[in-house]
């Protein structure tokens, strides 16, 4: 249940708080992958298991984003396909519930604003399909292909013909005979129908009618019809692909990418000096030999997945392939060149989809393995600082576990650099990424953004890394190693003659006693130099230390905090607690609210768009006491011209979805902030608003009152009314963030008793207008 | 004269609601739709008696039934002013139509005799009230449920000089509300005397109520209280000698003594529980 939370600037948020209260309430999508593979089961095919160019391009690489107008698909209500889509079905087998579920999920995965179009990606993808497809008559025409942005490698395909390819994928592919061969499988999904097949075939086994065929459950057997169906697609893609010029062989070559897609586009050895800069050097001893096995085999037990294994695919292709007549030997008929630079775009991509998810690790390796091609790349270089800042952030709020993979999990040479993050210590990771981040702000001079991130490292070493700033060094790493050579003679003389020195000196009683202490027990020379090894980031900012006074800058940051600290607690103790900072805001972007209706533990899904509609209104709607004006970024009200909505839908919520998961990690930079100025400049606000409603319509459960009532039988009546008749209420959730400062300044989360009228609604509405409104 | 500092301090604090400008001061108003005035009017149930009595008159010809009491209905009017994000003011006149209760709080039949109030006095009474309310923290002034402190003042009277007086034959027994389905065997309308006909009464309640939005401007009430204090300042009696009042044909008497302050426990009954339903329209 929830209550409500109105939560000023001032206070304190705790983002897994919001979360927790935001799942509760579940009126905000999740776009973490789980959620988007979770959305394609209902109704997409997944098809397997799995550069020195146009630098110019990529120098100046920011993410990618679609361009030109919308296509229909976007901006067509889906209420309107459903009922388009069910007037004009013929199979009787299909119910209202097939075309509610995919017209509904394909719109929200599109307009979840991750789909991209008239790009050179999809552009290119475009160019190979209609050339594959070329000999089908009019299939080209009746498909429409997207680009997801995700690093799952996959495609699917939609019964009216949306096939979607993931950045993943693009980013993993060798050749374009290999994507045409995707293409021509997921085509045949489409021509064989094997969507519609498939939710068939389940209906079947959900009302009972898949017998138990010996130790087959009803399962299994649903699993191996999907098999059978993928086998199928095999085969008839197989007869699209061989009309086209292209090498048989990068069939198979494909299933074996596809095999090992969930390694990085490639697997090289990490480079131990990747880190080392003019004045840092880190230790080689920090990166251990070891690495984890890659451990798929082709063969690999498929009994709980959708596909048969590679092996099986190969075998049944072979088994088609043997005496066929192939057209061509071509690995690429449309262009290598763009091949490649579509390639390297999703690659690019696949950095900041892994920053946005948090996969900080897997970034690091990702640009470890672009910067060979491109080592002097602002967008790398920004990436890396990105990684390695979100890593030290999470380490020093304990909350380094959630960021990164187990190292059981962790397959190939990527191990090697996982390994080494999980050995650093948080001051070391903090001094690493403070380091790095100083260099690029030098090496990028002028640009802010880097200089943000050097500067709230800064703050991070001082503060939150419970980092001494005395123990840092004024000397080099190489130089301390020859001051540890030196010390191998320190203790070369007599111990008994020197602790009697000490003795009859005037220094205190524990001076003496440490002293002696240090003398009878001396530390070996190797000891001493694994020390000064482990102590490598002591030596790594000694630059600083000697220019720039970093102990001084260190301790006065530290100051400066505790003693606001200080005043912060005296200011809670004292004042009263109810002097909130007000927000006061008075230009406000409400960005695309969201709205589920829940019957019956079923999703309406005709009335959530209506009311999703109306919700938008609400919040756009004219109200002359408040002093503010909204603009409303709203995904149903779409026009073929606005693509650039479209776009900032989707880098808001991508945004905001980072936001919420930092959580409460003090002063964090979100991977995208850099992204939002432009937003400050274009709606002139810094203030974005996040909503959504959640109607449920249910029957109460019993409480100890209801029993209470039984058991004094005359309220019994009551009860069982109270129990049977079944009430509406709905969650509101609300919340503002504040671009400019990465904040969550105000959140709204409440259960409503009442039955979501547009009346009800659009007093809450107003409410959370007001609040962030009003002015002390 | 802690409560009576109390009912001052609440009192008070209602005058000094009112004076201000809504929200704290803030330039916006808070409410529905940044509406801070609203007016209501509601009608009230005040059960006056849990178990009922149904009586059936028998006339010479036909069979009438006198009506149940289930309850006292009334009605208010209300203004009511938004002063915090959560609280509002409210000042409310209500007027009732009572019925005295002598049948069932005051009066015993002589030994051996089967006699019974079966038309009972009926009354007025007026009250003004000022009120706080609290709204819960699922909800905002003035919509959702809230918790709400009443001081009210009042003047009862009863206005009838007479009341029915007879004997009832019960004929069955009915389990539920209803605990007698009676017939009336004979009666008689005698003449009283009030020895005062008015009463003042003071009350402060608590509650709890809801508001339901109905549209942009009009709102659902529904509310329920129950009296924290209840006094009242003046009592009045009926005569205690209730035979004068009787014909000899009855043959009955009622005897000195039974019949007690009137108009107290007539308040009080119609006071314990009040219910209210009624329609807001805010301005």
């Amino acid at each position: 249940m929830l209550d409500l939370y109105c939560v000023s600037r001032s206070e304190r948020i705790s983002g897994n708080y919001i979360i927790h209260k935001l799942k509760a309430a579940d009126t905000l999508r999740s776009f973490n992958e789980k959620t988007i593979e979770m959305k394609k089961s209902f109704f997409l095919i997944f098809l397997g298991a799995a550069v020195n160019l146009l630098a110019q391009d990529l120098s100046n690489f920011t993410f990618l984003k679609s361009s030109g107008n919308l296509p229909a698909d976007f901006t067509t209500l889906s209420m309107d396909k459903y009922a388009e889509d069910k007037a004009a079905n013929n199979e009787k087998s299909l119910d209202a519930d097939f075309f509610l579920s995919t017209r509904f999920l394909i719109d929200e995965l599109l307009l979840s604003v991750k789909v991209l179009f008239n790009e050179p990606l999809s552009n290119y993808l475009n160019k190979v399909a209609k050339y594959t497809l070329q000999h089908e008559d009019g299939l080209y025409d009746q498909l429409r292909f997207y680009i997801l942005k995700s690093n799952v490698v996959n495609a699917f395909s939609s019964d009216q013909g949306i096939i979607i390819f993931t950045t993943g994928l693009l980013g993993q592919l060798e050749n374009e005979a290999q994507l045409a061969y995707i293409i021509a499988h997921e085509a045949s999904h489409f021509t064989e129908k094997h969507v519609q097949a498939n939710y068939i075939e389940k209906q079947r086994m959900v009302s009972g009618d898949y017998r138990r065929i010996g130790a087959q459950s009803p399962i299994d057997q649903f699993i191996n019809y999907q098999k059978e169906q993928e086998l199928e697609a095999d085969r008839k893609g197989i007869d699209i692909y061989m009309k086209s010029e292209y090498l048989v062989d990068e069939i198979f070559s494909g299933f074996e990418m596809l095999l090992y897609s969930y390694l990085p586009f490639e697997d090289i050895q990490f480079d131990t000096a990747f880190f080392n800069s003019e004045f840092m050097r880190i230790p080689s001893s920090f990166f251990l030999d070891s690495i984890n096995e890659v451990s798929k085999e082709v063969d690999y037990d498929d009994k709980f997945h959708t596909h048969p294994n590679i092996e099986k695919r190969i075998d049944a292709a072979i088994e088609i392939i043997v005496d066929r007549e192939t057209k061509g030997d071509l690995k690429f008929k449309i262009s290598e060149k763009e091949f490649k630079q579509v390639r390297e775009l999703a690659r690019f991509e696949s950095v900041n989809i892994a920053l946005a998810d948090r996969e900080y690790a897997r970034a690091l390796y990702t640009i470890f393995l672009l910067k060979r091609d491109h080592p002097e790349n602002r967008f790398l270089d920004l990436g890396m600082v990105k990684a390695l800042y979100g890593l030290a952030k999470y380490k020093n709020a304990n909350r380094y576990k959630e960021v990164i993979e187990k190292l059981s999990d962790v397959e190939g040479e990527r191990f090697k650099l996982n390994l080494f993050l999980d050995l650093l210590s948080r001051q070391q990771l903090t001094v690493v990424a403070f380091r790095i981040a100083t260099d690029m702000a030098k090496k990028y001079e002028g640009d802010l953004v880097f200089s943000t991130y050097r500067d709230n490292l800064l703050n991070e070493l001082a503060i939150r890394s419970k980092f001494n700033p005395n123990d840092l060094k004024d000397i080099s790493f190489e130089e301390s190693q020859v001051d540890v050579i030196d010390t191998l003679n320190v203790y070369d003389f007599d111990v008994e003659d020197s602790i009697a020195k000490i003795e009859a000196s005037d220094l205190s009683k524990y001076q003496k006693i440490k002293r002696k202490k240090e003398l009878r027990n001396p530390t070996s020379a190797e000891d001493r130099e694994n020390a000064v090894s482990e102590n490598f980031h002591l030596y790594a900012l000694y630059d600083l230390v000697l220019e720039g006074d970093l102990i001084r800058k260190l301790k006065q940051v530290n100051d400066d905090y505790e003693s606001e600290q200080q005043l912060a607690l005296r200011y809670n103790s004292n004042e009263n607690w109810s002097k909130s900072e007000s927000l006061g805001i008075d230009k406000l972007v409400v960005v695309d609210p969201l709205y589920e209706t829940i019957k019956r533990n079923k999703k309406n899904y005709v009335l959530s768009e209506q009311k999703k509609m109306s919700l938008g209104e609400a919040f756009s709607a004219d109200y002359p006491s408040l002093n503010m004006e909204v603009d409303l970024l709203d995904s149903k009200t779409l026009r073929d011209v606005d693509v650039d909505h479209y776009t900032e839908i989707g880098q808001l919520y991508n945004y905001v979805g980072e936001l919420l998961a930092h959580g409460d990690i003090p002063d964090m930079i979100t991977s995208s902030h850099d992204q939002m100025s432009e937003f400050e400049t274009k709606y002139e606000t810094s203030h974005f608003l996040f909503s959504g409603v959640y109607a449920v319509k249910e029957r109460k459960q019993g409480t100890w009152v209801h029993f209470l009532g039984v058991i004094l039988v005359y309220p019994l009546p009551l009860v069982i009314l109270d129990l049977v008749i079944p009430r509406k209420h709905f969650d509101l959730v609300a919340f503002s963030v504040n671009i400019k400062d990465d904040e969550i300044e105000y959140v709204h989360a409440n259960q409503v008793n009442f039955a979501d009228t547009k009346a009800t609604v659009g007093a809450f509405v107003y409410d959370v207008l007001h609040e962030l409104n009003k002015k002390n | 004269m802690k409560k009576l500092a109390l009912i001052l301090c609440l009192t008070l604090l209602d005058f000094f609601a009112f004076a201000q400008s809504g929200n704290n001061g803030s330039s916006n108003p808070s409410g529905y739709y940044g509406s801070l005035n609203g007016l209501s009017f509601n009608y009230t149930l005040s059960p006056s008696r849990f178990r009922v009595r149904s009586i059936t008159e028998i006339n010479n010809v036909a069979f009438t039934k006198s009506r149940l009491k289930f309850a006292t209905v009334g009605f208010n009017l209300e203004y009511s002013r938004i002063f915090a994000r959560k609280v509002e003011t409210v000042l409310s006149y209500g007027y009732a139509r009572i019925k005295s209760d002598v049948q069932r709080i005051d009066y015993s039949p002589p030994a051996g005799q089967d006699l019974s109030i079966i038309e009972d006095l009926r009354g007025n009474k007026h009250q003004i009230g000022l009120k706080l309310q609290f709204y819960g923290s699922k909800s905002f002034a003035p919509i959702g449920s809230y918790f709400s402190i009443e001081t009210q003042l009042g003047v009862a009277s009863f206005a009838g000089d007479s009341m029915s007086v007879g004997t009832l034959k019960s004929q069955s027994a009915l389990s539920g509300f209803v605990s007698r389905y009676s017939r009336i065997e004979s009666q008689e309308k005698v003449s009283i005397n009030i020895t005062d006909n008015k009463a003042n009464f003071f009350a402060l309640r608590v509650g709890f109520g809801n508001n339901t939005p109905l549209t942009k401007n009009l709102l659902l009430k529904t509310a329920i209280s129950i009296p924290a204090i209840s006094r009242q300042f003046r009592k009045s009696y009926l005569p205690t000698n209730g035979s004068e009042y009787l014909t000899s044909d009855l043959n009955k008497d009622i005897e000195d003594g039974n019949v007690r302050p009137l108009l107290y426990k007539t308040i009080y009954r119609s006071h314990i529980i009040v219910l209210e339903i009624g329609l807001r329209y805010q301005l």
